[in-house]
């Protein structure tokens, strides 16, 4: 794991020297999209960003270098928050309620039955309405002459009946 | 030039029919595709980006008292998507070469067939040769699924050929209205495109004339709720089948909507993009989430080709540089991709029998040459940065984002979930315990394939003017003409 960690160090020092070159690379395939904040601001954020980490790495020191304060101590007293910082505010288990479980895999299932029975279901139907149609309709069909002599003296008397009504 | 590119697949089917050694074919179709190819790349290298319109005419008159013309020809979009069409069958032929085992005579000849069908939609400048390239195309194409197939492959193969020939019926009824149109306006009759083009239509026939050539082009797509073909299809095909499905006929659809519905009604265009975004999210989003609970790897990956369509459809309609530019970028980087996915499953599917996700495992153990070329695709996939689907999924997020911000913001969405499917998939079939005795790893043809995609993708993600520089100058051309 050392390795990895001495490579990703590296980088976190000095990728931000890529900036003018990643820019370069990406703005060649990609139109220029930029927020500007102004330039205070800007000072404001970095100095606030400095100040934090620095004052990280001195409560680490104190604790875990200079031996000034027992964690033990800080974890037996501040128990609930210890534990809930301890397990990452249970972003994880919260994450994998909700998105994995729930969005992902119950709203998958839901979808994937949706996709299989009732849009394929309309598909299929279709097909299936076509089908039943002209299966009923052969019935018609018998191939016997005086049948379709009916058919054609029924269809004759509807003709004049509508053509006498209008 | 291009009606050489048109004719020699077909030549090459006739030679393979001729054929006396069911062997031999196969080296046969690799040369002839691999011609195919070489002449594309000639076409491309002779191309003139710079100049707009279209270029290597070549005309003919044909069925003269229709007015009907042969008249093919490339511009900055069909010339990219003609590479594609070609570089795609060439990577089929190796991927059917062991996959393939019964008939393989007709099989080629058939593969041959599809590829001029292909070419012919992709170059053809009048609407009727258009027409009659993207029915026959349904031909070849649904027998290789209905002989060659799986289990369900009848019911697929038939599926898939009714569902896209009901939806062509409406381009066809489309195509007559508007010739018969123009014919009344202009007192001539034409079904040459650069011609039709020029003239102005009122928008409730606009409106009219869109929807019908929008379901023909959707199902083909697919776009969502037309989808459901595409599962069934892809997971029933042969490996070659699958790999020429997803990689060249699904951009059809796409092609379609540029290449006619937004040159010939653009007012109707702009007025349903509304429309075709909402269609375009659910399609991202709702088959993402499909096939992360899919158990058969063919079928996670023939959703995941329904939701990346889903950027290209959005970018296109978002009429702006860097959304249709990411489209077709997505579209000719979808195309290796898919196919690439396509041939992974096809390889593992050889050796193992079973597409089920649960029963792989522990691949990279026992195939540590096909786990780092699937690992790269995966991430292709996936769409990160130094891989060409950034390009495409990026560019296109920012043409959804500046058409509409929620647009952008689902889209960027989908792709979070397109992570989270195909990292699980991986995860599953190269990683945890494995539950195979006996993996062979890539033998040479397989490696060669699969890695000359991967160095594709790649080369792709770093330097993507390298295919975008081809139709930098068509995209202003067809927004000028859309007058945005």
């Amino acid at each position: 794991m050392t390795v990895p960690l001495v490579v990703l160090a590296l980088f976190s020092i000095l990728a931000g020297f890529l900036g003018g070159w990643f820019e370069r690379f990406v703005g060649r395939s990609v139109p220029n999209v930029s927020t500007e904040l102004s330039h205070s601001s800007e000072v404001v954020l970095v100095a606030l960003s400095i100040l934090l980490s620095l004052s990280g790495l001195l409560l680490a020191a104190c604790i875990y270098l200079w031996r000034k304060f027992s964690p033990e101590r800080i974890a037996s007293s501040f128990g609930f928050l210890y534990r809930l910082v301890y397990n990452k505010y249970y972003f994880d288990e919260i994450y994998n309620f909700v998105f994995v479980r729930g969005v992902g895999f119950v709203t998958g299932g839901i979808l994937s039955f949706f996709d299989r029975y009732v849009i394929d279901g309309v598909v299929n139907g279709l097909a299936a309405a076509a089908k039943g149609s002209s299966e009923l309709l052969r019935l018609t069909q018998t191939g016997v002459v005086n049948t379709y002599v009916a058919y054609f003296v029924v269809g004759m008397v509807l003709f004049t009946v509508i053509i006498w009504l209008y | 030039m291009l009606s050489v590119i048109l004719l020699l697949p077909l030549i090459g089917a006739l030679l393979v029919t001729l054929c006396r050694s069911e062997e031999r074919v196969r080296w046969i179709a690799l040369f002839v595709t691999g011609l195919e190819l070489l002449l594309t790349l000639y076409v491309m290298f002779n191309f003139d980006p710079t100049k707009g319109g279209f270029q290597f005419v070549d005309y003919g008159h044909w069925i003269a008292d229709l007015s009907v013309m042969y008249k093919v020809g490339v511009d900055g979009l069909s010339v990219v998507m003609l590479f594609m069409t070609t570089l795609v069958t060439f990577i089929a032929v190796p991927s059917a070469w062991n996959y393939v085992k019964e008939k393989r005579k007709l099989f080629y000849a058939l593969l041959l067939l599809l590829e001029t069908a292909m070419v012919g939609v992709f170059i053809s400048l009048d609407l009727l040769l258009f027409y009659i390239f993207w029915e026959v195309m349904l031909i070849p194409m649904a027998l290789i699924i209905g002989i060659w197939g799986g289990e369900r492959r009848i019911y697929s193969a038939l599926k898939f050929f009714i569902y896209t020939f009901a939806g062509s019926i409406f381009l066809l009824i489309g195509m007559v209205v508007l010739v018969i149109l123009y014919g009344s306006v202009t007192g001539n009759y034409t079904f040459d495109i650069t011609e039709l083009t020029k003239l102005p239509i009122p928008l409730d026939i606009q409106k009219w004339l869109f929807w019908a050539f929008f379901i023909a082009f959707a199902v083909k797509v697919p776009v969502w709720p037309f989808h459901t073909w595409l599962p069934d299809a892809h997971v029933e095909a042969p490996t070659p089948g699958s790999v020429i499905l997803a990689g060249v006929l699904l951009k059809m659809g796409t092609y379609g909507f540029l290449r006619f519905s937004l040159p010939l009604f653009p007012e109707a265009f702009k007025l349903y993009a509304p429309v075709v975004f909402a269609l375009g999210i659910v399609a991202i989003i709702y088959t993402a989430l499909v096939a992360l609970v899919q158990e058969d790897v063919k079928k996670i990956v023939a959703y995941s080709s329904v939701s990346h369509m889903g950027f290209v459809m959005i970018g296109m309609f978002s009429l702006n540089v860097q959304g249709i530019e990411g489209a077709i970028f997505q579209m000719l980087n979808h195309g290796l991709v898919s196919a690439a996915l396509f041939f992974v499953v096809g390889i593992i599917y050889e050796r193992i029998h079973t597409r089920n996700v649960s029963r792989m495992g522990g691949l990279s153990e026992l195939a540590p040459k096909l786990a780092t070329l699937a690992m790269v695709f995966t991430m292709a996939s996936v769409g990160l940065p130094g891989t060409s689907s950034f390009i495409g999924e990026f560019l296109t997020i920012l043409g959804g984002l500046k058409a509409a911000k929620w647009v952008g913001v689902l889209m960027a969405m989908g792709v979070i979930f397109g992570a989270a499917y195909m990292l699980y998939m991986y995860r599953n079939v190269f990683f945890l315990k494995p539950k195979v005795a006996e993996f062979s790893d890539l033998d040479l043809r397989e490696f060669a394939t699969l890695a000359f995609i991967a160095v594709l993708v790649v080369w792709w993600g770093f330097f993507p003017e390298t295919v975008m520089g081809y139709f930098h100058s068509y995209v202003s051309e067809i927004l000028k003409v859309a007058g945005v």
